[in-house]
């Protein structure tokens, strides 16, 4: 699920990039602040044993093999924040040093796996881990996770202008589903196996039994119901879309814009500098400037919310 | 399991070598972009982008084959992305997808076949990335070939016991990941405590000096980006 470059349309991955690097940032001092020093090891090794873990094989069946993604299971281990910057910092390494993923399509990626994979599988887990339906909110964290990335990458293929026939987006979703239930079932088998030889592990993530029980048992549920929700819309989305594409195309004409076009480029339209005469450079320079402009929001944002909290403590 | 040959080549002495690695993460990303922005690149433009790009290889004495031939890793998975697209009708944009990723891809094995992890890590340093994601980079890349090898080492010794399918062989292989969890957990405490012995005081990125930008890397700077938009008007 790895996107590589050049298959989203440049508004597509300039614009999920300029949502990923503020998220990320955010994701990392998030997580500098559950971590001391003497975690930093533990999260890189984490990060190293996702990796070799990807390389074990479990027998499925029918011949074929599948392997962990690890999100989920990261999550349950080190706790979310950690878990979405180790695997944002695999992507680093997966699309420079293996080639595998692109290095401008880091945005759309990291959103996709990273931050809604880790969220959408540690929301499930999180909601049954200390009630006795605690393996089924693991395996529903595994699929969801997997599912979720899968949703959001065909959904960014879909907005950068590739319409999918119907049958094959029905079997692209058709294999997301399968790798998720496996992706499921192998987190509850792996999380199984690490907790008999580590009793306690996860305790630094979902607390003691005893004393989460309040806790965990409302909110995180009606979030999990949320997130449960917003996946299936987002599914039916995408299938709606590619089965209507011409009608989703007469909707965002009549809202005035068109497939194919940045949404940051409207204000600067009139500011095309004629000059120098060329098309692509003032589409491009709209661009610059419109991530710019997101910059500086995210900016200004992120230090008038610290001045925020800073007054309140 | 081995290191990726960019990781052996990226320790010669050339021109590109020493290039300062914030000079060259601009430059990479700028052709990546440019290349990008191309909505429907003629045979010359991408012919240009090719044999600059094999240019630069040359001039890094990179093994210039076998670095085409590494690239082609993503073709596969393009290809068929490619070919859905051809099946919908959209031909050209089909070919301008493959031929693109060709070049990308081609241009990031370049970038890191002549970048040492470090210093690249150094200068993303440089431009803000946040610390802790930096470090983490390292660290990953660090303990993936120690950990893999492990990987690796028990997945043969269960082929060598007469590991084979079923349901137990899933349960075998959970239990690896366990084992390989509990080795990285054990193994996470002991490098902490190597760090510690070695003066670890919270701060991992600091191996690679990074000298301030000197006038022949800004005219290095300056000739390449204008290179890369002179393109779009070729």
């Amino acid at each position: 699920m790895h996107i590589p470059d050049n298959f989203l349309s440049p508004p597509v991955w300039a614009t999920l990039d300029g949502i990923a690097i503020p998220a990320v940032a955010y994701v990392s001092r998030q997580a500098q602040r559950a971590t001391d020093n003497s975690r930093l090891p533990l999260l890189g090794v984490m990060g190293a044993f996702v990796f070799a873990a990807q390389m074990i094989n479990f027998p499925v069946g029918l011949g074929t093999s599948g392997h962990l993604v690890g999100g989920t299971l990261l999550a349950c281990l080190i706790g979310p924040w950690a878990a979405a910057l180790v695997i944002t910092s695999i992507l680093i390494v997966q699309a420079l040093v293996f080639q595998d993923g692109g290095v401008l399509a880091l945005g759309p990626n990291v959103i996709n796996m990273a931050l809604m994979g880790v969220l959408f599988g540690y929301l499930p887990a999180r909601a049954f881990f200390h009630t006795k339906w605690k393996s089924y909110g693991v395996f529903a964290g595994g699929c969801c996770s997997v599912l979720a990335s899968g949703v959001l990458a065909l959904s960014e293929l879909t907005l950068s202008g590739i319409r999918m026939p119907g049958t094959l987006l029905g079997a692209s979703l058709g294999l997301f589903t399968i790798n998720a239930i496996l992706e499921g079932a192998i987190t509850v088998s792996v999380l199984r196996a690490i907790e008999r030889l580590n009793p306690g592990i996860t305790d630094s993530v979902f607390g003691k039994t005893e004393s989460i029980g309040s806790y965990s048992s409302r909110w995180p549920k009606a979030v999990a119901g949320l997130a449960a929700a917003s996946l299936v819309l987002a599914a039916g989305g995408v299938l709606i879309a590619s089965t209507l594409p011409d009608g989703l195309e007469n909707v965002a004409k009549t809202l005035g814009m068109r497939f194919g076009q940045p949404a940051f480029v409207s204000p600067l339209r009139y500011y095309r500098i004629e000059a120098f005469g060329s098309e692509w450079f003032s589409r491009t320079a709209a661009g610059i400037f419109g991530l710019v402009l997101i910059y500086v929001i995210c900016a200004l944002g992120g230090h008038l919310l610290a001045r925020a909290r800073r007054s309140y403590s | 399991m081995r290191q990726p040959a960019s990781a052996r080549w990226s320790n010669q002495a050339t021109f590109i070598h020493s290039l300062d690695a914030r000079i060259k993460l601009i430059l990479l990303l700028s052709f990546l972009l440019s290349i990008a922005l191309l909505r429907a690149p003629s045979a010359l433009q991408l012919t240009c982008c090719l044999l600059a790009l094999i240019a630069i290889a040359a001039a890094a004495r990179l093994p210039i084959l076998r670095v085409l031939r590494a690239s082609l890793f993503v073709v596969p998975f393009v290809g068929l992305f490619s070919l859905l697209v051809y099946l919908t009708g959209d031909a050209s944009r089909a070919w301008f997808i493959l031929a693109k990723s060709y070049l990308s891809a081609f241009s990031v094995l370049i970038f890191i076949s002549s970048t040492p992890l470090p210093r690249l890590l150094a200068a993303a340093r440089f431009f803000r990335l946040p610390a802790l994601l930096v470090e983490v980079t390292q660290l990953i890349y660090r303990y993936l070939f120690v950990l893999g090898g492990e990987a690796r080492a028990m997945q043969i010794a269960f082929r060598a016991r007469g590991g084979k399918s079923g349901s137990r062989a899933v349960h075998a292989a959970s239990g690896m990941v366990a084992v390989l969890f509990t080795r990285s957990y054990e193994k996470a405490a002991m490098i902490h405590k190597a760090m510690c012995s070695r003066g670890f005081s919270g701060n991992l990125i600091q191996a690679v000096e990074l000298s301030p930008f000197g006038l022949q890397e800004g005219a290095i700077l300056c000739a390449g980006i204008a290179l890369l938009i002179g393109l779009h008007f070729v």
